[in-house]
């Protein structure tokens, strides 16, 4: 039978009920509900309660799973992927399913025989001319760790990985982003046609998009910082690009 | 001449044989099933699709990392992928692929997401404060599992009636905070440390408007054994 008055008054409050429930136990919190019948049906029903509001509303503001991965895929309105990356900005659990959906989709397809000449294929874009208002500065032949793209004054610049030439540019956007765009072009124009570029910052993959027929591709709403590209081809090896964007 | 769906179905494999003995490989024919399927509704296509991928499909479910867990057989994710894709990879999205390898990387996506949405509801039905003792945690337990889940129309409605009734952004941060994304007051302090004084603070916003839900009379039904 349970008492309608605490045994050992102050009744405890729900606040030290709450912490209680959450394993933050103050001792005489403890020894209190060991002895009194009244708060213990007290904590029983807080903890019910809670269970059932977040039992009905846990992640009740959460992207779909398919939309976090058109995200993941960059096949989002860049509108709709400003709102879910300001989402995963407070959202642990999304972060998490992000995360693992970026890793899950890093190999797509089981190992299948290749020489070995081709699984270690990476081509490093090496900067090879910067296009300017004023003039062109060509002939550079250091590899700079990033290339440096300035956004400020509409600049391109060119690199080049074993006769591939990609022309990079960014356009300032609001809230001191860019648009950050590419234009590839090598003598195999057809095999880079639909092949992915993913962009990333501390190593984190930010958008994923196509080359389109042209050739072309293009990022919207990207934050200044040292970024990577990869131009990933169905078949062949990867372009790798690293580029400081400086507004 | 155009060829039939089964010689397409046919090259498909053919092609998908070689692609995986490492040999030059043209994947338009299996290009072409997914195009047929999705875009001219073509069931016979679309079967075609199943067949060929349900074992690359399989094997991708066994990879996740999350699949040993779910207590679910491999079949069952298969299903679920191909219902998925089926649903989400609508005409207008396909209008963005042109290559067969962005198609699979969508397929992989929705073998993902449906082992997400399997785990979002694990992680919702198991909700549960555990209460000190083993009695107490029974009968918790079984309170729990008496209530269902409502409707998504109506899990929206009840956070709209409690959202209406917050006095401010704190409280709209605590009670986000607490329910939706199941944080902890010590947690949601330290993710939002700008926001409150201390995680005393957070304690005491809970409570009051845990306290005034008790009194409303919209809450009481769904709350009224708790009351």
């Amino acid at each position: 039978m349970i008492m309608n008055n605490c045994v050992s008054p102050p009744e405890l409050d729900d606040r030290q009920l709450l912490m209680f429930l959450d394993g933050e136990r103050p001792a005489h919190v403890s020894v209190h509900l060991e002895q009194c019948p009244y708060c213990r049906e007290r904590s029983r029903k807080l903890a019910g309660m809670q269970n059932y509001i977040t039992t009905q509303l846990y992640r009740l503001s959460c992207p779909t799973s398919v939309e976090l991965g058109d995200y993941v895929l960059g096949m989002l309105p860049s509108s709709q992927a400003a709102v879910i990356t300001a989402h995963l900005h407070d959202c642990s659990h999304c972060t998490r399913e992000v995360s693992q959906l970026t890793d899950y989709l890093g190999e797509l397809l089981p190992a299948r025989k290749v020489s070995p000449l081709e699984q270690v294929k990476v081509l490093v874009a090496r900067l090879i001319g910067e296009i300017g208002p004023d003039k062109l500065y060509g002939g550079m032949t250091f590899a700079p760790a990033y290339a440096t793209l300035r956004g400020e004054a509409p600049k391109a610049i060119t690199m080049q990985a074993d006769g591939i030439l990609i022309v990079f540019e960014v356009q300032p956007a609001a809230s001191g982003q860019v648009t950050f765009l590419g234009q590839l072009n090598a003598d195999e124009q057809d095999r880079w046609t639909g092949a992915r570029v993913e962009l990333r910052q501390a190593g984190a993959l930010l958008a994923s998009v196509s080359v389109d027929d042209l050739g072309a591709f293009r990022f919207e709403d990207i934050l200044p910082g040292a970024t990577e590209l990869q131009i990933i081809p169905v078949s062949g090896p990867v372009v790798l690009a690293n580029i400081e964007i400086v507004l | 001449m155009k060829p039939t769906l089964t010689n397409l179905a046919d090259l498909c494999a053919q092609e998908t044989n070689r692609f995986f003995r490492g040999h030059e490989y043209d994947s338009q024919y299996c290009f072409e099933l997914f195009r047929l399927a999705i875009l001219e509704h073509d069931q016979l296509a679309w079967e075609a699709v199943f067949n060929q991928y349900q074992l690359l499909v399989s094997k991708w479910v066994q990879q996740h990392p999350c699949y040993e867990a779910s207590g679910e057989e491999v079949i069952y994710f298969v299903n679920c992928a191909f219902e998925k894709i089926w649903v989400a990879l609508t005409p207008e999205k396909f209008s963005h692929f042109t290559q067969l390898a962005s198609l699979l990387s969508y397929l992989k996506m929705c073998v993902h997401s449906v082992i997400a949405d399997h785990n979002r509801s694990l992680e919702q039905a198991n909700m549960c404060v555990y209460v000190e003792g083993a009695a107490l945690e029974k009968k918790v337990q079984e309170d729990i599992m008496e209530d269902k889940v409502l409707s998504q129309v109506d899990r929206r409605r009840f956070w709209d009636s409690i959202n209406s009734r917050l006095n401010d952004d704190k409280e709209r941060r605590v009670i986000h905070g607490s329910f939706v994304l199941a944080l902890k007051p010590r947690e949601l302090y330290d993710q939002y440390p700008e926001h409150f004084e201390s995680v005393d603070e957070v304690y005491l916003i809970k409570q009051n408007i845990l306290s005034r839900m008790r009194r409303d009379p919209e809450f009481f039904n769904y709350l009224r054994q708790y009351a």
